[in-house]
């Protein structure tokens, strides 16, 4: 959970970073624009984290087998969909940032369509406490 | 709340335009509307000044300015020609200093010797080969057996020379160097004239950064010239070019002033009222508190002139927002300091950012109550003593969670609201029937899950709501386009359902970052404390030196990362949730009046 969303929220604002040193060069006056989009990615390793902090009062010796399969299909669940969306998520930033830097006024597109990729991350952080919330039950 | 506007043309005889024109520039009213698609050859040799003296003045910024008065009289293109010249010499001059150097570097083990003397032995038909090397692997012998001679030892290296006739065996286990292309002496001054030749030039750059202030208002004269070319360029020929028409806009509040104006000047004008239709420029006017907010909104988009201005309506939710995230009251303490402190320091302009950190300062101490966290410590663990009754009103994470989902949800109703407003101002109240049915469904179903234990008659689909359902229902699938075939609407209406559905769940669902972001803060704030406290050796004074390095550094990060969190993710939860909802369309010009740079 931690691992593969946190690696993919490194690797998303890598691709965006990289995009925005590119772009500065071009127009360095969007940096507020570049600053915003690339800290979007950034989120997913947030998710995880936060999805271990739900799940980690079931992390005793006591654990049953079950709460230890839920909690894997969780980790799983949250890692895979925090990894692969958040260098989607990247990706999509960094195209916006490209072509702010050509001189195209897309930040406010680029906002939303950054935003589909990161609902699954957000819709599996959410799956992730309501398997806290049974667990707990 | 957008300011009204009214459109102006100006109709003046050519050759009272210029003066025309300086007047206009010096009301600093009028915000002339673009007409061309192409730069002038005029412009373009604007802004190249422009960008040359923003350059140069950039460029002479590090300089130290020389103290002598330059008395020579002032010519900016000389200045700038001569500017570029030298920094090409300085330029070159650099790369030729680093390979002097190089070479010096190289030369050394050979000293000094007359090229007269290896011409003289050239001419006996001798060869100099120049070797080196190590201490350890040369044989004193070879000084017997070869006609060679030791010039230096260097570093554990031995640097010889072997004079040669053809015919004569090489020396293979040392390496053989390259012919030195000059005497060590010979580079040392080379190196020497380029070095004076480089201070020249910085004394140059002294004297030049002296006459910066000159080059500042060259700079301004330059912006200003632009600013007039460009409304010359937006100014329309009539009547053979005997007349020139000017278009522009201005706050309907000075329509008096610049009617009085043109009366001045003895000039023809048309007034009308602007309609969205002609793209009026946007001057926005809120109060204190929401003005702050309205570069945040700019970065996004201006509103249209026919829309409803947001500002006032995301401000208190971006500030809650921030608090939200960023929770934890040590650092809203930190950051009201902060900016009260560098607010009598700052510029003028930059104030009102000041008094904006300043209110998402209070934000964030008020959640950082809320979520009972102070630099990472979880204060609901903690023994307050007199201040225990503060636990009421702390939340735990379950709590948090839930209330993230419900500022969410209260933000979208919100939106949909304004949407209905903003429908009724653009076209009249029947546009907003089917989202003000939208927005009364889905309250009084919140509403009746909320409270339906409590109240019976608000049960779940019970009478009540079913016939909120009905009723709203009428308004959602045959209201949704006034004026259109009712299948058409019903259809319309189906579509309207599915969107809501997936749109609504998806938009709610996107406010738990705003738990997670506050979480994962609190955490992280809890790790250093956890690591400041951990770590530190147990030896007097060194423990405590270190307990509070850690803590500065871990929280100054936190403080970093999440401040930078919190001002991001609500920007786009504004941005895109609540503007999706409230149905902003944007696209709206600054008001930019012609006037004067000073």
């Amino acid at each position: 959970m931690v691992i593969l969303s946190g690696v993919g929220s490194s690797l998303g604002v890598t691709i965006t970073g990289n995009a925005s040193i590119g772009a500065l060069k071009k127009e360095s006056s969007a940096f507020g624009n570049f600053l915003v989009l690339s800290a979007l990615p950034g989120t997913q390793g947030l998710y995880g984290f936060t999805g271990y902090f739900m799940l980690k009062d079931f992390l005793v010796p006591s654990i049953t087998w079950f709460q230890a399969a839920a909690i894997f299909g969780a980790g799983l669940a949250m890692g895979t969909v925090g990894l692969i969306s958040a260098i989607r998520q990247g990706q999509v930033c960094a195209n916006g940032i490209t072509a702010i830097g050509n001189g195209h006024k897309v930040f406010g597109n680029t906002l939303i369509l950054a935003v589909f990729p990161e609902l699954y991350a957000i819709i599996s952080l959410a799956a992730v406490f309501l398997i806290g919330t049974s667990l707990g039950a | 709340m957008i300011i009204p506007m009214t459109k102006f043309a100006f109709l003046v005889y050519h050759q009272e335009y210029p003066n025309f024109l300086e007047n206009l520039q010096n009301m600093g009213l009028i915000h002339v509307s673009e007409k061309h698609q192409h730069i002038g050859e005029k412009e373009k040799n604007l802004l190249d000044l422009i960008a040359q003296l923003k350059g140069a003045i950039s460029f002479l910024e590090g300089k130290q300015p020389s103290d002598q008065n330059n008395l020579k009289e002032f010519s900016l293109d000389d200045f700038l020609a001569r500017l570029s010249v030298i920094r090409k010499e300085n330029e070159q001059l650099e790369n030729q200093e680093k390979k002097v150097e190089k070479e010096l570097k190289d030369v050394r083990p050979w000293g000094n010797f007359s090229a007269s003397d290896l011409n003289r032995l050239a001419s006996l038909g001798l060869t100099l080969k120049y070797y080196s090397i190590t201490e350890k692997r040369f044989d004193p012998n070879w000084i017997q057996e070869f006609p060679i001679e030791e010039i230096a030892h260097i570093d554990g290296t031995v640097y010889f020379v072997a004079i040669y006739q053809e015919g004569d065996a090489a020396i293979h286990e040392a390496i053989e160097m390259k012919p030195p292309v000059a005497s060590f002496s010979e580079k040392t001054e080379e190196l020497a004239l380029i070095r004076q030749q480089l201070d020249q030039i910085v004394a140059e750059y002294s004297s030049m950064a002296s006459q910066k202030d000159l080059l500042e208002m060259e700079l301004l004269k330059a912006q200003n010239s632009l600013v007039i070319q460009k409304v010359w360029d937006d100014t329309l020929l009539e009547a053979d070019e005997k007349v020139m028409l000017l278009e522009g806009w201005a706050p309907t509040e000075q329509r008096k002033v610049i009617e009085e104006f043109a009366e001045t000047n003895g000039v023809y004008y048309l007034a009308k009222e602007g309609k969205v239709e002609d793209n009026p420029p946007i001057l926005l006017k809120n109060n204190r508190f929401a003005k702050l907010f309205e570069p945040i909104g700019a970065l996004f988009s201006l509103p249209i002139y026919n829309e409803i201005d947001l500002t006032s309506f995301f401000a208190p939710f971006f500030m809650m927002f921030f608090g939200f995230c960023l929770a934890d009251a040590g650092y809203g303490v930190i950051l009201i300091l902060a900016a009260t402190i560098f607010k009598s320091r700052v510029k003028a302009d930059l104030r009102p950012i000041m008094s904006l950190i300043q209110w998402l300062g209070l934000a964030t101490i008020i959640f950082g109550i809320i979520t009972g966290t102070l630099f990472g410590v979880d204060l609901l663990k903690l023994n307050l003593g007199w201040a225990s009754s503060l636990h009421n009103i702390m939340l735990d994470s379950q709590k948090l969670f839930r209330l993230a989902l419900m500022v969410g949800a209260v933000q979208i109703l919100f939106g949909m609201a304004i949407k209905a407003f903003n429908l009724a101002k653009q076209n009249n109240w029947w546009y907003a029937v089917s989202t003000i049915g939208w927005f009364i469904f889905i309250s009084f179903t919140a509403a009746c899950y909320a409270l339906g234990g409590i109240v019976p008659e608000l049960k779940p689909w019970g009478h009540l709501h079913l016939i909120v359902a009905a009723v709203t229902g009428i308004a959602i699938f045959f209201f949704n386009s006034p004026g259109k075939n009712p299948f058409l609407n019903f259809g319309l209406g189906i579509w309207d359902s599915y969107n809501m559905a997936t749109g609504l769940l998806g938009d709610v669902l996107s406010y738990i970052r705003l738990f997670a972001l506050s979480l994962s803060g609190a955490i992280l704030g809890g790790v250093y404390n956890s690591l400041a406290f951990g770590m530190a050796p147990d030896i007097i004074i060194v423990k405590q030196i270190v307990i509070v390095l850690i803590l500065v550094v871990g929280h100054s990060i936190n403080l970093f990362m999440g401040g930078l969190g919190a001002l991001v993710h609500p920007m786009r939860l504004t941005f895109v949730e609540f503007y999706k909802n409230a149905n902003f369309t944007g696209g709206g010009t600054l008001y930019n009046p012609f006037k004067k740079n000073n």
